[in-house]
């Protein structure tokens, strides 16, 4: 009965399917993709080139940088590896960037208050960090991180950054676009 | 049959390709990660994330079972109420036993009064203190108000008291910041219908204000009891108006003040199974207030000043209660010393209750006033940097007239990678509540009544606890969460039953074993299909207690399975297909089926602002014969508009 018996669509169907799901998809090979953790981390380590500390040596030359985030677990992977790099847990007395993200905005406020005028690269994950007094803030548009920049807060702490990172950021001092 | 198996064996070949084909490559793969290593700045300011959600994958670094709600998983739970929002946490049994009341169990004791968790909003206990339940009728807390409902299982009495026996379900409601703008939700339907409406605003550069207001109407429900069905009870109004606002101070120091009033009445004749129906027109209100002070001074470092009165007219039988409660507490959490994270706390409630003496129920006095006290310490120590924690804790509760009761614990957890793993020993008091060594009543006991008899000397229910559990990321999409409880209770309280004199005397008499796991899976499948299945094992054995009739919550005495499964289908950004679906029945031939519960949810958004929601309840509706009281099919229509 009818132009295909129920068996033969059903196969139709499943081999459709199975074709479809086996090509490989080359829109997604030929673009790269991360995990949020692991976009993080890339931008914590690409950023300390570019920022100059008080003695004019840049962050990435010092060996290793201390890295601290309020919550390391997620991110503890893609510091595991010999690139100068140690991820550790906040409170670290000896740390040159702290990382916050997105915590509880009073937990940032308390803090950002810590390491204020020490020169820490902060970097957050929040609307509300660079009215705090954070210096970089990692804003997710889409699927993407754009970069915003803290230029007062930085120089409140001895740091500079650099023209290259600035030229790629939104450009700030406290929440008021410069 | 040779088609068919072709058929079968080419749909599981479609089916893994297409679940291998979304595991994410990117993670594990060496070559990408060599490749984005090596991007410069302005190259990964291209680099697109996948899963931006960091929700669920995550591990909580708690030494503890627990199973935090959010407000996205209540709505698509498709619970109207928040009683049905707990039906998905494993361990937690619900029951609907009228139209307004519910039975809540964790781990087991599942019973109106005499329940063995502390139920707490914004920290607040709404655990009666003289009855030591809670009294879901006059609660009126809107479901849309909810931010989060965190479920920890297990006795946690060192950090919130005796009343924390079983385990603790805290709701957090939303902060006035989150509740900006105009919010409508009308729900329509079988069983009745409802409309809230809530309006936020900023009332200074830091201040915000939220104010609500909802009322509604349930017809009343029908309930399937040994085969037939049973009228519950009918006419349920309620009412509700409250407000939150919040106040930021120099960023770290946040000041909320929040209230509500609720009024309720319903035609109460209860079915079978529940205790003090009044068979009579019934009307209650409640009311409270709540101030807190929060300040963060770190990550975990902090101090918090909470304080609360509530007031409730509540009716049993044909007894009439006025009950208020005042609290206070205050939490301070030290930075971190050395290894040691150490956190302190000291409370005091003060609650009087007035009762109107009914001839069916009364109570020893006309009014009570009682203070209760406690104090606790808590020494997180770091036994190996970022792995290994020991937990130390003691409270210490005191009640007027007695003596103080110590509520230990250890909790040891150890943190590899992806991992956890946990252990914990506990030991906890509980001091039977006034309704039990007070209230002058009458049971029905196997078709037989017994009129109560005051006992003298009741004593305090003990508790020992050993805890083990174990959390895996298996990848950025599978979450395991499984956990094993070994329980020894003693002197629970019971009834004494003397058949000549018709005479239930309750005695400190109920003691035995309950013990089980958890096992709870959380697995994105694909990117718009989420599985939650749990398992939960559970043997109650107080076979040798003397007693010869157990108490207010009584234990099955059996050991019990229950099943229940979540599968969530985010068809497109407008359309959203959920199901929940659960199952428990007895392991022996007693046979207490609840039969197959099935609950869906069908969602379509067709602007930012604007939901509409088909949700059906029981949809299964045929239940096999047995004691639990599953309710009949329901269908709701549920309107959420912003604006």
């Amino acid at each position: 009965m009818g132009f295909l018996k129920p068996h033969k669509m059903l196969a139709i169907i499943l081999a459709t399917l199975f074709m479809v799901y086996s090509i490989p998809s080359v829109t997604a090979q030929a673009r790269l993709r991360a995990t949020q953790p692991q976009l993080q981390a890339l931008f914590i380590k690409k950023i300390t080139k570019y920022v100059l500390r008080p003695d004019e040596r840049r962050i990435s030359a010092i060996r290793p940088v201390t890295v601290a985030a309020i919550r390391p677990r997620p991110m503890a992977r893609f510091f595991n590896r010999p690139d100068g790099f140690r991820l550790t847990r906040w409170p670290s007395a000896d740390c040159d960037v702290l990382f916050i993200g997105n915590v509880n905005p009073r937990i940032m406020a308390a803090v950002l208050n810590k390491v204020k005028g020490k020169p820490i690269l902060t970097i957050g994950r929040s609307p509300e960090f660079l009215k705090m007094g954070g210096m970089i803030n990692l804003v997710q548009t889409g699927p993407r991180f754009k970069l915003q920049v803290n230029v007062c807060a930085a120089r409140e702490a001895g740091l500079t950054i650099s023209s290259k990172l600035l030229k790629l950021s939104e450009i700030y001092c406290g929440e008021t676009p410069q | 049959m040779i088609r068919l198996r072709l058929a079968v064996v080419a749909l599981l070949l479609s089916l893994l390709v297409m679940l291998t084909g979304n595991t994410p490559c990117f993670a594990g793969d060496t070559d990408v990660a060599a490749e984005l290593e090596n991007l410069d700045l302005e190259e990964l300011l291209q680099v697109e994330m996948v899963s931006p959600s960091e929700r669920k994958q995550s591990l909580e670094n708690i030494a503890g079972s627990y199973t935090i709600l959010t407000a996205e998983d209540i709505k698509r739970s498709g619970a109207t109420n928040i009683p049905d929002a707990l039906r998905t946490v494993p361990g937690v049994m619900v029951t609907r036993t009228d139209t307004d009341k519910w039975a809540i169990g964790l781990r087991g004791f599942s019973g109106v009064f005499n329940s063995k968790q502390l139920i707490l909003i914004d920290n607040r206990p709404i655990t009666s203190p003289y009855f030591k339940g809670v009294i879901w009728s006059n609660q009126g807390l809107p479901i849309q108000l909810v931010k989060r409902i965190e479920v920890i299982r297990g006795p946690w009495t060192s950090l919130w008291g005796s009343e924390s026996f079983n385990g603790v379900i805290n709701i957090i409601t939303k902060t006035s910041a989150e509740m900006q703008g105009t919010q409508s939700v009308t729900t329509g339907g079988t069983d009745g219908a409802s409309q809230f409406l809530r309006h936020g605003d900023r009332i200074a550069e830091n201040g915000t204000l939220a104010v609500y207001a909802k009322g509604g109407y349930e017809s009343g429900k029908n309930f399937r009891i040994k085969d037939h069905t049973e009228k519950g009870s009918k006419n349920w109004a309620t009412g509700s108006t409250g407000f939150r606002t919040d106040w930021l101070n120099a960023y770290t120091d946040q000041f909320s003040f929040q209230g509500q009033l609720s009024a309720s009445s319903i035609d109460e004749k209860s079915p079978p199974g529940n205790r003090f129906s009044s068979n009579n027109d019934k009307e209650e209100y409640s009311g409270y207030t709540q101030f807190l002070w929060d300040r963060k001074t770190g990550v975990n470092s902090g101090m918090q000043f909470r304080t609360s009165y509530t007031r409730a007219a509540t009716t049993l039988e044909d007894m009439d209660v006025i009950s208020n409660t005042v609290d206070a507490e205050f939490v301070y959490s030290a930075e971190k010393l050395g290894a040691h994270l150490m956190t302190f706390g000291l409370g005091g409630r003060y609650f009087w209750d007035s009762f109107s003496q009914g001839q069916k129920v009364s109570v020893a006095n006309d009014n009570i006033y009682k203070l209760d006290f406690s104090g606790f310490a808590k020494d997180k120590i770091t036994l190996i940097n970022d792995k290994l924690f020991l937990t130390l804790g003691l409270k210490l509760d005191y009640t007027e007239g007695q003596n103080l009761a110590p509520q230990p614990t250890a909790r040891l957890l150890y943190t590899e990678g992806t991992e956890e793993y946990w252990l914990a020993l506990s030991h906890a008091n509980r001091r039977p509540g006034n309704w039990v060594r007070e209230g002058n009543y009458k049971i029905r006991i196997r078709d037989r009544e017994y009129q109560i008899n005051v006992p003298n000397n009741l004593e305090t229910e003990n508790l020992t606890s050993i805890e083990a559990g174990f959390r895996k990321l298996f990848s950025e999409n599978i979450k395991l969460d499984l956990s094993f409880y070994f329980n020894s209770y003693d002197k629970m309280v019971s009834f004494e039953l003397n058949d000549d004199k018709n005479i239930a005397t309750p005695t400190s008499a109920l003691s035995g074993l309950t013990y089980g796991t958890e096992l709870v899976l959380d697995w994105k499948v694909l990117s718009w299909f989420t599985l939650r299945p749990s398992v939960d094992l559970a043997n109650q054995d107080f076979s040798k207690s003397t007693a010869n009739i157990p108490g207010f919550s009584p234990p099955v005495n059996s050991p019990i399975y229950s099943l229940k499964l979540q599968a969530l289908f985010t068809i497109s950004e407008e359309w959203e297909f959920d199901l929940f679906s659960s199952y428990l029945n007895t392991m022996d031939d007693k046979n207490l089926s609840t039969g197959f519960g099935l609950d869906a949810r069908l969602a379509w958004t067709p602007r930012n602002d604007l939901a509409i929601e088909l949700i059906g309840n029981n949809l299964l509706g045929s239940v096999s014969d047995g004691d639990f009281i599953p309710t009949e099919p329901s269908c709701t229509l549920r309107l959420t508009w912003d604006f």
